[in-house]
């Protein structure tokens, strides 16, 4: 790689940049302004409310009763300091009421007079009725007018608070004379320094907020980078230069480093003038001081991401023809990178656990470890090492794009897109399934909790059988080769028959596994069981929770999905992407990473046996079992499986998908005349 | 106005429309998916955090408990998953060793939490000075300092029931009175309020989104890709051309905003319904999204409004931009003055008076809010109404005062409204 | 050394086009250019030229075959080809915010010419081409016939032995057009090895010293004017292309 081309770039990039004054103002200055301007304007805001909630005048009412003369005095008391949210020991508490409230008269329909708002908070003294014989005070309010909520809030924390009070001077006249807050009086004691406090929170959002900065920052060149210089012809001219195109990415990739890290700075900095006027206030015990120390290592640490970030920037230019192609690609690159930046936020996510081989998520974590303090040097070092690999995969796929002839030459279209028919499908189908995902998830959760479960299967398979249907009818496809509709080598239902409870074990073994880091809730177990309610016959139960999904997740899973994704896809991603997408159709977290396997196993199955018909077999087993096995004792799994029971399971599994291989004779031949007996070996 | 000429150029911008990728994305597919995702990734991961936060088990040791406050130890037996170890107060000369013993295995993540326990003399028997250890770097000692202070006072309200107990002070007198709240609002009204907070502030934010594309993709873009003299030199006069693209670039406002809505509405029903009753597992009041009825025409309206408006003043930035990426600065100024004060003045306590309904786009908000709540303020709407209107109006006039500008027309005007407002505002004398 | 500057043998492009399917658009080219000569590909619009010339500038990879500049192979060593190379057409466009001294100093370095002598280069050329004046201009702001100048300034700042015009008066009126030809006839005059890619006859039979016929992705002549002439026994260079072009249409 030559210095100077590569400088002789970089400084092209740049200049161009400073000479388009309104990117300059537009992308880098306006939001300079406007974001604290923003976040200014929103906590004046709130404090206005809060200012406008306490110097109104409430109204309240007392109803008319004997309880009520009683119940007036600790009104007095608690009204005279309403409004004081203070705790009654501190020294500071107010002489008078901060909030002012005012009496009327009890108006005929108090449920109107609270709408019309009238009346903000009525109280009615009850004696006797409370459990302890003492007076009750009943506050009726509406919590949806702002108003009357705070009215009530204010009067109940003034009313609690007298009551303190009033107990304590009962107390005091019995001759106890230790004030209640002396009683086992806690002392804090914090081992951890401020720094290490406040590193915590800090450490949870850093990486997502410098993420953020550099992708807005990055963006401002990388949408010019490859895809503007395309749609203005330039690329072409620079590629006809005696520029390497190693030297071209790497001359891209540090403009928009530059801009990025130039575009953080002045953001941070800018962030901290304002915090500096005090016009925004930083977050309770945030401190922004790191030790130099630790701020080297992150800078360090944040290098290889800031490379990652940069290239995949480039990329998305790369594989975009015009600048507009390109700003919409990023959107997703952003979604995709803030996700995966937030999970610092996470409570007890520990870099000594996989995370540790996630790119940017694992650079995040080991951020909030050096900045609590508590970090080791192995970690930190694979951390690095895997988020730099990522970049530099990146940097290399973005290297790709140049030579990339679908994107210089003028053919943007391939002929399948004008032909239509089959040779289309594999590139819609992506987006099929992503709408049938959508449709399923607003479904399921709007109307799906509230109707009988049979019903709820019955209408998901219909959604998944009419739009396996309509792909196979719009796009023409063959339904014989699309759903694998052919008659599987013979020994392939033994397969099935020693799969199914093999796969169950596993899927079993993966759901624990994944329960470390994603523990259930008990309820969630709770409403699992209620859902497969027992109050359904046997038979029923067969039929719509095994058979129905046995036939129809099979026909547009392991069917069209698959025939679908096929010629795109290398084996093993094809194995990976169609089962996983499988286990999110389950929509709920916690029985993604079951279904998942599942559908990884039933995957593999079809594509072994050339068949559907075993991993329709398989799926139907499998369910018709994990419903046996919560129901009945004697084929239950054991609650504490030992490593033997999934070593089995693998072995089983294993044996399984060697008896489904297809005899390739025989499976092409008409069902019936193949050669009987399992595939000799080979 | 021939208006057969401009439906057919504004079916024919709406067929193109749907057929870019961008306008489709922008217009249709974020506003109605962008929320149930978001609500499904949130609600994910709060289920996430919660549980994860109290699957931690918390290793806790406990210095010296005196034996009245055995009770304590039960109250973290309830809170759960507090794996307690107890030890004898340490002797007189070694409390500070000790104490420098824990905050070390504090440090080294070997103990979540620590209590000590130092008899003293003030008070009855069994009161004790208390310490109370953690490393607040740490996720799982602030979780375990939770549950050790929650436990702790729970037992020191509980040891002053006993001591008024004690003292002859029992039941309504120790009581001294109860306080119950009823909240008359409903499931519904509630959720109305919520929703009326927050539904305005992304229906404007998307309308303006849904506009965006289509007002620069018809008007820049047509110059960028060369169509622009296509489409001039159609047998139709240049208002109705304008008059079709401004209805497309309407269209697709509205309907972005109106799709919004009600994916928001849906998402809030299977998300958020389930999270608030989740989280708030002591209000009771469970929070129902159903939007009233006769909010519909208002919501309705409103997207008109907006639409007609806000794509009016994009189209007048965009015309003078020759470049799609050109008429995306030129335009996103007027998008953040639109969103500005909507974010700013989302306040439940701020009162929608007769004034604020004469500002456009806030007033929208406001009558918006108040009609997911079932109150529809006639005044407020006519005069809302008319504003809009009259800002409609206005943005029309000055686009047909724009585009009468040969310049402007053709492409050829370097520079955006504001230098063309200067050019037309200087006296013609000036220029000789 | 060989006298041959560019050489070429059995190329071949193949590539997916809008509703075609795979398209063979450039089929075993042969042919060699000899150092100072104009050598010009006449064809129709989609014949193959663009695709050939692409493919000796490295910006496309062969299918098949191979193509050297001065001795350089294009896949093995894309590089050298491109420092020995200038290559000009209507798409490859200037960055439109940098000015003309800028532009030129940009290629000269890119390409990696002599560090020393890049400002004395630049200003040669700025003079060379009469852009003395509007040297310090943004390009945005340049006519179309100015900016055409500072292309092929561009195109040369960083003296390649071997030119590449890929179609370059397309879109010119007749004056920028003939200027143009007489700026490549100079380059020619100076020594240069000239690629010269056209559709258009006139400025074949003024330019070039040997002409290949291009049709379908394949040579389907090669030679000076004179010989195809004798060849055909047509006179005009239209005629003879014709004869060359329909003569394929009877053979399939």
């Amino acid at each position: 790689m030559n210095r100077r081309t590569v400088t002789a770039l970089v400084i092209n990039d740049l200049r161009q940049l400073a000479r388009n004054p309104r990117v300059l103002v537009f992308a880098v200055a306006l939001p300079l302004v406007m974001w604290p301007l923003m976040w200014f304007l929103t906590s004046l805001t709130t404090e206005r409310r809060q200012e406008r909630l306490e110097s109104r005048t409430y109204l309240y009412a007392v109803a008319e009763n004997p309880a009520a003369t009683d119940g007036q005095a600790w009104l007095d008391r608690a009204l005279a300091r309403a409004g004081d949210d203070r705790s009654p020991g501190d020294p500071d508490t107010a002489d008078g009421p901060t909030v002012r409230f005012e009496r009327v008269e009890t108006p005929a329909d108090v449920p109107a007079a609270l709408d019309a708002e009238q009346l903000h908070v009525h109280v009615a003294w009850e004696s006797g009725t409370a459990e302890s014989g003492a007076p009750l005070a009943v506050f009726t309010y509406r919590a949806d007018l702002d108003a009357s909520g705070a009215a009530e809030g204010f009067l109940r924390r003034a009313l609690q608070r007298t009551r303190v009070e009033v107990r304590q001077q009962r107390l005091e006249a019995t001759g106890f004379d230790t004030k209640p807050e002396d009683l086992l009086p806690v002392e804090r004691i914090e081992t951890a320094s401020e720094e290490q406090t406040s590193g915590l929170l800090l450490g949870r959002v850093l990486t997502a907020i410098i993420v953020m900065m550099m992708l807005a920052g990055g963006s401002i060149v990388a949408t010019d980078a490859l895809a503007g210089e395309k749609e203005r012809g330039t690329l072409e001219t620079l590629l006809t230069t005696a520029a390497s195109r190693v030297e071209i990415v790497t001359a891209k990739n540090l403009s928009i480093l530059a801009v990025a890290f130039a575009t953080s700075v002045l953001n941070i900095a800018n962030i901290v003038v304002w915090m500096q006027l005090d016009l925004i206030a930083a977050p309770a015990g945030l401190k922004l001081v790191i030790p130099v120390g630790a701020g080297v290592l992150l800078l360090l640490l944040y290098a290889p991401a800031a490379v990652l970030l940069s290239s995949s920037l480039l990329l998305v230019s790369g594989r975009s023809k015009t600048y507009k192609e390109a700003q919409l690609l990023f959107a997703p690159v952003m979604l995709v990178a803030m996700a995966v930046a937030a999970i610092p936020v996470l409570p007890g996510v520990e870099l000594r656990s996989a995370i540790v081989l996630l790119p940017i998520a694992n650079l995040g974590v080991a951020a909030r470890e050096i900045l609590t303090g508590h970090y080791d040097w192995p970690l930190l070092a694979a951390a690095w090492a895997v988020t730099a690999g990522a970049a530099a995969l990146l940097a290399r796929a973005s290297l790709r794009t140049l030579s990339a002839e679908k994107l210089i030459t003028a053919s943007d279209t391939d002929a399948a897109d004008l032909a239509g028919g089959p040779a289309l499908f594999p590139r819609r189908v992506a987006r099929w399934f992503a709408v049938l995902w959508a449709l399923l998830l607003v479904w399921q959760l709007n109307v799906g909790g509230g109707i009988d479960s049979r019903l709820l299967i019955v209408i998901n398979m219909s959604i998944f059988g009419a739009a396996a249907w309509l792909m196979i009818a719009r796009y023409r496809l063959p339904v014989r080769e699309t759903l694998s509709l052919r008659n599987p080598p013979p020994a392939a239902w033994l397969g099935v028959l020693i799969g199914a409870p093999a796969g169950l074990v596993i899927a079993d073994g993966v759901v624990r596994l994944a329960s470390l880091a994603m523990p259930i809730p008990e309820e969630w177990i709770e409403a699992m069981a209620e859902a497969f309610g027992a109050d359904i016959p046997v038979w029923q139960m067969l039929v719509f929770f095994a058979i129905l999904p046995g036939i129809f997740e099979e026909i547009a899973f392991r069917g069209v999905l698959l025939h679908g994704l096929k010629s795109r896809l290398r084996p093993v991603q094809l194995v990976l992407v169609a089962g996983i997408a499988f286990g999110f159709f389950h929509v709920d977290l916690f029985r993604i990473p079951g279904t998942s396997l599942l559908g990884v196993l039933l995957v593999i199955a079809v594509l072994r046996s050339g068949s559907i018909y075993p991993a329709m077999a398989w799926h139907a087993l499998h369910n018709a079992l994990a419903l046996g096995s919560a129901r009945i004792e004697q084929i239950r799994l054991p609650d504490q499986p030992t490593w033997w029971h999934y070593v089995l399971a693998v072995l089983a599994i294993l044996v399984a998908f060697r008896l489904m291989r297809q005899n390739h004779q025989g499976a092409s031949r008409p069902a019936g005349s193949g050669p009987e007996g399992p595939v000799p070996g080979g | 106005m021939d208006w057969t000429t401009i439906r057919l150029l504004y079916l024919s911008e709406l067929r193109s429309a749907l057929r870019e990728r961008s306008v489709l994305i922008n217009g249709i597919l974020i506003p109605l998916l962008m929320y149930p995702l978001m609500m499904w990734v949130m609600f994910s991961a709060i289920l996430f955090v919660t549980a994860r936060t109290e699957s931690f088990a918390s290793r806790v040791e406990i210095a010296g408990l005196p034996a009245e406050h055995r009770g304590l130890l039960e109250r973290l037996e309830e809170e759960g998953r507090v794996e307690v170890t107890e030890v004898d107060a340490p002797a007189a000369g070694t409390a500070a060793a000790y104490r420098a013993g824990i905050e070390e295995r504090l440090r080294a993540s070997e103990l979540d939490a620590a209590l000590i326990f130092e008899a003293t003399a003030d008070g009855p028997p069994g009161n004790a000075a208390v310490s109370l250890l953690s490393d607040g770097s740490s996720d799982q000692s602030q979780t375990a300092r939770g549950r050790l202070e929650r436990a702790l006072s729970a037992e020191r309200s509980d040891w002053l029931d006993r001591i008024a107990e004690q003292h002859g002070l029992e039941g309504g007198e120790w009581q001294v009175f109860d306080v119950e709240s009823d909240n008359l609002a409903t499931g519904v009204e509630m959720g109305q309020f919520l929703m009326g907070m927050m539904i305005p502030l992304f229906f404007v934010i998307m309308i303006a989104n849904g506009c965006l594309y289509p007002a620069i993709d018809s008007t820049a873009g047509e110059r960028e890709r060369n169509t622009w003299e296509t489409t001039s030199t159609l047998a139709t006069r240049r208002i109705h051309i304008v008059a079709a693209k401004y209805l497309y670039v309407a269209t697709m406002g509205t309907v972005a905003g109106a799709l919004n809505a009600a994916a928001m509405v849906v998402s809030f029903r299977s998300f958020l319904g389930p999270l608030l009753a989740r989280l708030g597992d002591g209000d009771g009041s469970g929070f129902a999204f159903e939007l009233p009825l006769r909010s519909l025409p208002v919501l309705l309206l409103t997207a008109v409004l907006l639409g007609a408006l806000i794509g009016a003043a994009m189209m007048i930035l965009a015309a003078f931009a020759r470049t799609f990426k050109e008429g995306q600065s030129m335009v996103t100024p007027l998008y953040l003055l639109v969103i500005f004060p909507v974010v700013v003045l989302n306040d439940p306590s701020l009162e929608f008076t007769p004034p604020l309904a004469a500002i456009p786009v806030v007033n929208v908000v406001l009558l918006l809010r108040q009609a997911i709540a079932g109150n529809l303020l006639w005044l407020q709407l006519g005069i809302t109404l008319l504003s809009n209107a009259a800002a409609i109006v206005g943005c029309l006039w000055l686009a047909s005062r724009v585009l009468r500008v040969e310049e402007v027309a053709t492409g050829s005007f370097e520079g955006n409204l504001f230098q063309f407002l200067r050019r037309q505002l200087r006296p013609a004398g000036g220029k000789a | 050394m060989s006298t041959n500057q560019v050489e070429v043998h059995g190329l071949s492009k193949s590539f997916f086009d809008q509703a075609r399917g795979e398209v063979n658009a450039v089929r075993e080219v042969d042919f060699e250019c000899r150092s100072g000569e104009i050598f010009g590909l006449l064809g129709a619009n989609g014949a193959g030229k663009t695709t050939t010339l692409r493919m000796i500038s490295t910006v496309l990879q062969p299918s098949s075959g191979t193509a050297r500049v001065l001795g350089h192979d294009v896949v093995r060593e894309p590089v050298e080809v491109r420092r020995n190379l200038g290559f000009y057409s209507a798409s490859t466009a200037l960055y439109p915010r940098l000015t003309a001294r800028e532009t030129l100093t940009l290629f000269a370095r890119v390409n990696k010419y002599p560090a020393e002598r890049t400002r004395d280069r630049v200003e040669e050329m700025i003079e060379r081409f009469g852009l003395g004046e509007y040297a310090g201009a943004r390009i945005e702001k340049l006519s179309t016939g100015m900016k055409q100048k500072v292309s092929i300034a561009r195109t040369v700042v960083h003296d390649p032995p071997v030119l590449i015009f890929d179609e370059p008066t397309v879109g010119l009126d007749v004056l920028n057009a003939l200027d143009l030809q007489k700026g490549i006839q100079e380059l020619r005059d100076e020594g240069k090895t000239i690629l010269f890619s056209t559709h258009i006859m006139s400025e074949a039979e003024r330019l070039c010293d040997r002409i290949a016929i291009i049709d379908k992705g394949r040579i389907r002549a090669c030679d000076g004017l004179e010989g195809l002439r004798a060849a055909t026994s047509q006179h005009y260079l239209e005629d003879i292309f014709v004869h060359y072009v329909t003569a394929d249409d009877t053979t399939g």
